[in-house]
């Protein structure tokens, strides 16, 4: 009798046994799977710490937090501020920032030499119900303007503040052109160092919107010569051609920080993930597929962080060939492709449009400075610029040489020569932020244009 | 019918013997037919090695992914005062963060401008 029940309890054994193993295995390889991928992240991550890059954004939040006299503060809370104080009827036209900085678009364009000029008539009034409208939001922003910036806070749903910060930007550009129509020149430049220090609250690789307006300001306004040397110091000031680079090594911090809350489920307080092997059953949030496709990205990302840290133009040129080499990068279908996000943000990062706006706008202050002192006549040429007006003439992140310049009857212009390399003149521009939308030839030149008969 | 008949019908059948290979069936070592022990302890095994690659991973990950979140709660905590009172709460502030973010699965950090514009067209 026992030694039947003993046959039946092991051969209910190796049945079990038998159907089970399958799953085993299958669960086991994966465990091994995840375990290699495990170590190459884990030897990845040991890479980006013993080059001094941030690994989370912890010590980012904690800069921006800790210091009581963080211009952050401010630009956050007049940013939510707009976006809560889009006032009345938000179809009216000119009661809300978007439509605001509408009524100045013509002016913009007619400024960059792409229209004809408009009919300013009406713009007092515009720049009137502006200033009384929004004046809480300026007064939040111009006193942030005059505090130093430690880095973004920890906290808030980012993609608000960010539109919150683009309300601030157009509000902003719309009032500097306001003024600077309206003949109050000073106060033109106290609004554009408010506008070009704004900027500071927005990532380098998202600062697209050309958002100082110093060609209003010097085509319609003849600022003092002390409020010109501030407008020069603030550019100098925010000019960071390796903003770039620092962005998209903390772009990489932001992803790794995520990674550790929603791909490997380690919570505050707990830094082991979840005990139940639940990601290595397959499924397409798998673990190992998973790590496999981190490490893949910061494989990337180690390779554009290098090109990142040479310096202009050998960075635009070694990170274009980078991007056009990764631009057929496959991933699963159905699967996020981490090189390609590395690619698009790196490319972001590159970007010479902004350096070469800021430089061919301090560019454009000196020359300013130069006309006050010699009688409203244009210089020949940058040299006459140096030393007195600058120290030296600001290269062109795309050549490494001076940045262009170029005087005609009713302009001036000061310009990159394009990513095409060709000089063309100046004489069409491409906007700082090319969108779909925008008609100007590829191989247009970049900079800035100052109209000289308009004041 | 009477016991004579009964006697009869009985007289007609003979018992058959066993069959030929019952004596050594019976007789085997009984350990030997189930064998089941290598596949069970082929399971345990993998099973160990499962659980064990999966820590060894798990405790790999944990050596890696260190106090982010719990950095970015002390700073708001900090901002809020810096006492008792604004640590609890700037737990219980990241605490439901992340769980929103676990909930929605959207990843808001890394929400760009370029997409802010995309959504507005």
């Amino acid at each position: 009798m026992q030694s039947s029940e003993t046959f039946r309890v092991r051969s209910w054994v190796k049945r079990s046994a038998m159907v089970a193993l399958p799953v085993l295995i299958l669960l086991c390889g994966v465990a091994v799977w995840d375990y290699i991928e495990t170590r190459r992240l884990t030897r990845e991550i040991a890479a980006i710490q013993a080059r001094g890059e941030p690994i989370t954004t912890g010590p980012m939040h904690a800069r921006a937090y800790n210091k009581a006299d963080n211009a952050e503060y401010r630009y956050s809370a007049a940013g939510i501020l707009s976006l809560a104080n889009e006032i009345g009827d938000p179809t009216v036209e000119g009661r809300t920032a978007m439509s605001t900085y509408a009524r100045f678009t013509p002016v913009r364009m007619w400024l960059s030499g792409s229209q004809p000029r408009p009919a300013l008539a009406d713009t007092g009034d515009v720049t009137k119900t502006l200033l009384t409208e929004w004046r809480d939001i300026f007064s939040l922003v111009d006193r942030a303007a005059e505090q130093p910036y430690y880095g973004i806070a920890a906290g808030g749903e980012y993609n608000y503040r960010v539109a919150g910060l683009w309300n601030l930007m157009r509000l902003l550009s719309a009032r500097t052109i306001g003024f600077s129509l309206a003949g109050d020149a000073d106060a033109a430049v106290r609004s554009a160092i408010s506008s070009i220090r704004v900027r500071r609250a927005l990532r380098p690789s998202q600062r697209s919107l050309s958002v100082h307006e110093v060609p209003a300001v010097l085509s319609l306004s003849k600022p003092s010569e002390a409020a010109l040397e501030r407008l020069q110091t603030a550019l100098a000031e925010e000019e960071n051609p390796d903003g770039g680079t620092q962005d998209f090594i903390d772009a990489r911090a932001g992803l790794l920080n995520d990674a550790w809350l929603r791909l490997y489920r380690v919570a505050p307080g707990t830094q082991l993930p979840a005990p139940f092997p639940g990601e290595l059953l397959p499924s397409r949030q798998m673990r190992p597929l998973v790590t496999h496709e981190l490490v893949r990205a910061l494989r990337a990302w180690s390779e554009f962080s290098e090109i990142a840290r040479k310096p202009w133009p050998e960075r635009y040129r070694l990170g274009t060939e980078a991007v056009t080499r990764y631009a057929d990068e496959k991933s699963l279908p159905g699967r996020v492709n981490g090189v390609a996000i590395a690619a698009g943000m790196f490319y972001q990062t590159i970007r010479p449009d902004v350096l070469v706006h800021d430089r061919a706008s301090r560019i454009a202050v000196a020359v300013e400075r130069y006309r006050r002192a010699h009688a409203e006549a244009l210089p020949a040429d940058l040299k006459a610029l140096v030393p007195q007006y600058l120290a030296s003439i600001p290269e062109d992140p795309l050549t490494g040489q001076p940045l262009r310049y170029r005087a005609m009857p009713d302009a001036y212009v000061v310009y990159s020569v394009g990513p095409d390399g060709t000089d063309d003149g100046g004489t069409t521009l491409r906007p700082t932020s090319p969108s779909a939308r925008d008609t100007f030839p590829a191989d247009a030149d970049m900079g800035i244009r100052v109209v000289i008969d308009e004041r | 019918m009477d016991d004579e008949k009964v006697h009869e019908l009985l007289g007609r059948y003979r018992p058959v013997r066993p069959p030929a290979g019952l004596r050594a069936r019976a007789l085997a070592d009984p350990m030997r037919v189930p064998r089941s022990w290598p596949w069970a302890a082929a399971a345990a095994a993998l099973l160990a090695a499962t659980v064990g690659l999966h820590v060894a991973a798990n405790r790999a990950i944990g050596r890696i992914a260190p106090p982010a979140a719990m950095a970015a709660e002390e700073a708001l905590a900090a901002a809020m005062g810096g006492d008792d009172e604004a640590r609890e709460a700037a737990q219980l502030i990241a605490g439901e963060k992340t769980f929103r973010a676990w909930l929605s699965g959207v990843d808001d950090q890394a929400w760009t401008i370029e997409d802010e514009l995309n959504a507005v067209k």
